[in-house]
């Protein structure tokens, strides 16, 4: 990762510019299924180091078995770091939104591997090659 | 229900909205160094000086005691090196610490953390977290009434006061020439574990305002229920009594009732995407005054008993600047027990409010109300049924998700004086029109003008709201019955796939040591597809369409994989009859369903998860964009109203004037000013003086 400026702290105190910089944002979605008992999250993180800018998306899966009971620790959290240098698609996503198509593979396939992780029925690079596939649809 | 405060109650709460102005002027001018951007904060050695955490509910006792439990926290990070890791996941700390109460079936919750650094002098800086949080109803948000809430109550429109299990305690005061000097106060305590059962309780509610000339007292129980799929969005229900006697010019006019109401609110709905509110009421009670017989029109009595049936329907809706409230009520009544019918009531409500921004955080805002009514009395009907107009507005129906304004609203007359008509007091017909436009001179947004403005902000916030109609137009396309067709052939799929599976395991089996690599990929291929169908079989809504699709070359394409690896490749190879049919069969399942997802509109589910979804991009954006903590302006106003049977006049009166607006969301809502009435009879007062307050909970 390159590195921004290497001035020191004092030197670069100007009178004019901004007052408050930011660095760092992190918006979280959390949608809910209809009948109350899934969510999932969608997080996406920006960081400012100097000039550069990271992006991070962070996938929850929570289930409950009723409406009553709380949420607890998510089913599965998987965290996918956003190359913006080297994988266009992922930054398109980062930048515009999930698609409605990268939406349905998130709740369907992505999250059903994610869960398949945990009873053993699918290897965990496959399932993190399912999430990841979210980014490849239109 | 317009409210007036006594003029000590509004120095003092013009004292602390002037204090909380100059407070914030400080801070503003506060000498700091700039910090530069495009730096990067620890190799350029900097020192955190302080650590802040801001949240604009913080007002909000629950959220201020997270906020407190969070800054001992941060606070380590004080008089430390800035170390961009620790600054990252103090921030992802804080997303965690969840500054939202649990609150039903809200589809979408956003969370927002940005952090930021200012005062960079002296190789130190200040550290900032800015959290925002808000879960917004989709359908609620885009009422009337929830706009008119934003600019007050904030908190609520994002979901952050819906906290259960305690006491509200807000006092109320205020001065009217009718209703004189008055106070009193409003109680709600919220139940814990509301929201379910058959009829849920939500609320115990008490009401009361008294003065020398009047008193209210009501008392209600209140329940509603959120619903995130069918027809019906929302619906509320209430018991209600009430105690009143309010002056007019002549005589007091006395309610006791009990009533029973029942109202919904639909999902977007046509070709303009409206949805539709409907309810009913029944109540029953005694209507009084102090009339004497001959002063009143002959179908009309002093006081009786009676009985009442209202049905109400409206709609509502919110375009990016401005929204828009239509309703309709009909109230049937009756003096006596019984099937007669003496009188029926009809009210028409227009509402419209349109923000004009005129700078950051700056809009000029202009409220239009039109309204009218027509009683018509078939037996008797108690004069305090009739139409009484004045300086106060006389609601239609209990509540606050829906207000259908019932009576001639002119502020230049004092509450309930505008009712002389040709045929005696009380109006049975009525035609009022009233514009207001205010706008904020000094303000304090909720959110600071550096995040706000700050374009990457902007950006992800738009991108987020993408991401979550996304979801909701999976859940509109799998309504679609092109769909349900494609995933009514699952249980085909499995059925094809196992026979397929079972026919290349006997022709593995009489053909041992051969095409091992195929028969693995085959198999392997049939294990995937499988995997998918199951899981589309169990599922249900946007996840099915996500299971199914993995199934089609949307997506994953499984079926076409099972046809190439088993028929394509295999089968090529070792020609057996009973995969080579098995493999068709299949594909002619996959074939069907294929054409059926295919003819799924999806430009109707996304015009359908628009329409759903532009109510919460449109709160969003006016709680991060519009919306102030602190808000100070002036307001100026147009009325008009005429009453009848009467002749213009006997029965048209003007309105004109003006005031001030202060609005504290963390305390108080005032509104003081005085309309002129320019077109009066010899004994009106030449205008009328109002002043409103409302206070916030006692127990924040």
């Amino acid at each position: 990762m390159a590195k921004g400026s290497n001035t020191t702290a004092d030197a670069l105190a100007p009178a004019g510019g901004a007052k408050r910089v930011v660095v760092g944002i992190k918006v979280k979605f959390e949608l809910n299924s209809k009948n109350g008992l899934r969510r999932v999250v969608f997080g996406l993180e920006k960081n400012t180091q100097g000039d550069d800018v990271q992006w991070k998306i962070d996938f929850e899966l929570y289930e409950r078995d009723k409406k009553t009971d709380p949420y607890g620790d998510p089913l599965v959290k998987l965290d996918v770091e956003v190359d913006t240098k080297l994988n266009s698609k992922a930054e398109d996503t980062a930048h515009n939104g999930l698609t409605p198509r990268q939406a349905a593979h998130a709740l369907g396939p992505a999250a059903d591997d994610a869960k398949g992780t945990i009873t053993g029925e699918v290897d965990e690079d496959d399932a993190k090659d399912t999430v990841q596939a979210t980014l490849k649809k239109k | 229900m317009t409210r007036f405060a006594s003029a000590k109650l509004a120095l003092l709460t013009l004292f602390s909205g002037i204090s909380l102005c100059t407070y914030s002027e400080e801070a503003a001018v506060r000498p700091s160094g700039n910090c530069p951007l495009g730096t990067d904060f620890e190799i350029a050695g900097y020192t955190i000086r302080t650590v802040r955490i801001e949240n604009p509910f913080e007002f909000l006792r629950w959220v201020r005691a997270r906020i407190d439990d969070a800054k001992r926290d941060v606070s380590s990070l004080a008089g430390r090196p800035y170390r961009t890791v620790d600054v990252q996941r103090t921030a992802r700390e804080l997303e965690g610490a969840n500054f939202l109460p649990e609150a039903g079936d809200q589809r979408v919750r956003v969370s927002l953390v940005v952090t930021s650094v200012e005062n960079c002098s002296g190789g130190k800086l200040d550290l900032v977290y800015s959290v925002l949080s808000s879960q917004i109803a989709p359908v609620l948000s885009g009422t009337f009434e929830s706009w008119k809430a934003e600019r007050t109550v904030p908190e609520r429109v994002a979901g952050a006061d819906q906290v259960t299990g305690r006491l509200r305690i807000s006092p109320a005061g205020g001065y009217e020439r009718s209703e004189r000097l008055f106070g009193g106060g409003r109680m709600e305590y919220r139940l814990s574990g509301a929201g379910s059962g058959p009829a849920p309780l939500d609320s115990l509610e008490l009401e009361g305002l008294g003065s020398t000339s009047m008193h209210e007292l009501s008392a209600a129980l209140a329940g509603s229920r959120d619903t995130a799929a069918g027809l019906i969005a929302h619906a509320d229900w209430q018991l209600n009594y009430l105690n009143s006697s309010q002056p007019s010019d002549q005589s007091q006019l006395r309610k006791n009732r009990l009533s029973a109401q029942l109202s919904a609110i639909t999902r977007p709905l046509g070709r303009w995407r409206l949805p539709m509110r409907l309810g009913g009421l029944l109540e029953g009670g005694r209507l009084e005054s102090d009339f004497r017989e001959a002063a009143l029109s002959r179908d009309t009595v002093p006081k009786s008993d009676y009985g009442a049936a209202k049905l109400f329907l409206g709609t509502t809706t919110r375009l990016d600047r401005s929204v828009l409230a239509a309703s309709y009520g009909i109230e049937l009544g009756s003096t006596t027990a019984g099937a007669r019918m003496d009188w029926i009531k009809h009210v028409a409500d227009l509402a419209h409010d349109i923000v004009l921004p005129v700078g950051d955080h700056r809009s000029l805002e202009i409220e239009s109300r039109l309204t009218a009514g027509l009683l018509d009395v078939r037996g008797s009907v108690p004069v305090t049924a009739r139409f009484f107009g004045g300086n106060r507005e006389e609601p239609f129906i209990a509540g606050e998700t829906w207000t259908i304004r019932s009576n001639p609203v002119i502020r230049s007359i004092p509450a309930n004086r505008f009712n002389l008509t040709a045929a005696g007091p009380g109006a049975t017909r009525f035609v009022a029109y009233n514009m207001t436009a205010a706008i904020p001179l000094w303000r304090r947004p909720i959110v600071p003008p550096e995040l706000s403005q700050d374009i990457e902000f902007e950006k992800q916030l738009e991108t987020q709201i993408t991401t979550a109609t996304s979801f909701v137009q999976t859940d509109y396309a799998a309504r679609d019955p092109h769909f349900k067709l494609a995933a009514g052939r699952i249980g085909d799929v499995r059925a094809a796939l196992a026979k397929l599976n079972a026919a290349v395991g006997a022709a593995a089996s009489a053909r041992p040591g051969q095409f091992t690599e195929l028969f693995t990929a085959c198999a392997k291929t049939i294990e995937r597809a499988d995997r998918r169908a199951q899981a589309a079989a169990r599922s249900k809504e946007g996840e099915q369409l996500g299971n199914v699709a993995a199934l089609l070359a949307v997506d994953e394409d499984r079926l076409n994989g099972v046809d190439s690896a088993c028929v394509g490749d295999l089968n090529a190879r070792i020609g057996d009859p009973a995969v080579a049919a098995h493999g068709a069969s299949l594909r002619q399942i996959h074939a069907e369903m294929e054409r059926e997802f295919s003819l799924i509109d999806q430009s109707s589910a996304s015009r359908q998860a628009e329409a759903e979804m532009a109510y919460v991009k449109r709160t969003l954006h006016a709680l991060v964009y519009d919306l102030n903590v602190f808000s100070i302006g002036p307001v100026v106003g147009f009325d008009f109203a005429h009453i009848g049977p009467a002749d213009s006049r006997l029965g048209t009166r003007y309105g004109i004037g003006g005031g001030l607006r202060v609005t504290l969301v963390n305390s108080t809502d005032l509104t003081l000013g005085y309309f002129a009435n320019p077109k009066r009879l010899s004994k009106e007062p030449s205008g009328a003086f109002f002043l409103s307050v409302r206070f916030k909970d006692l127990l924040e």
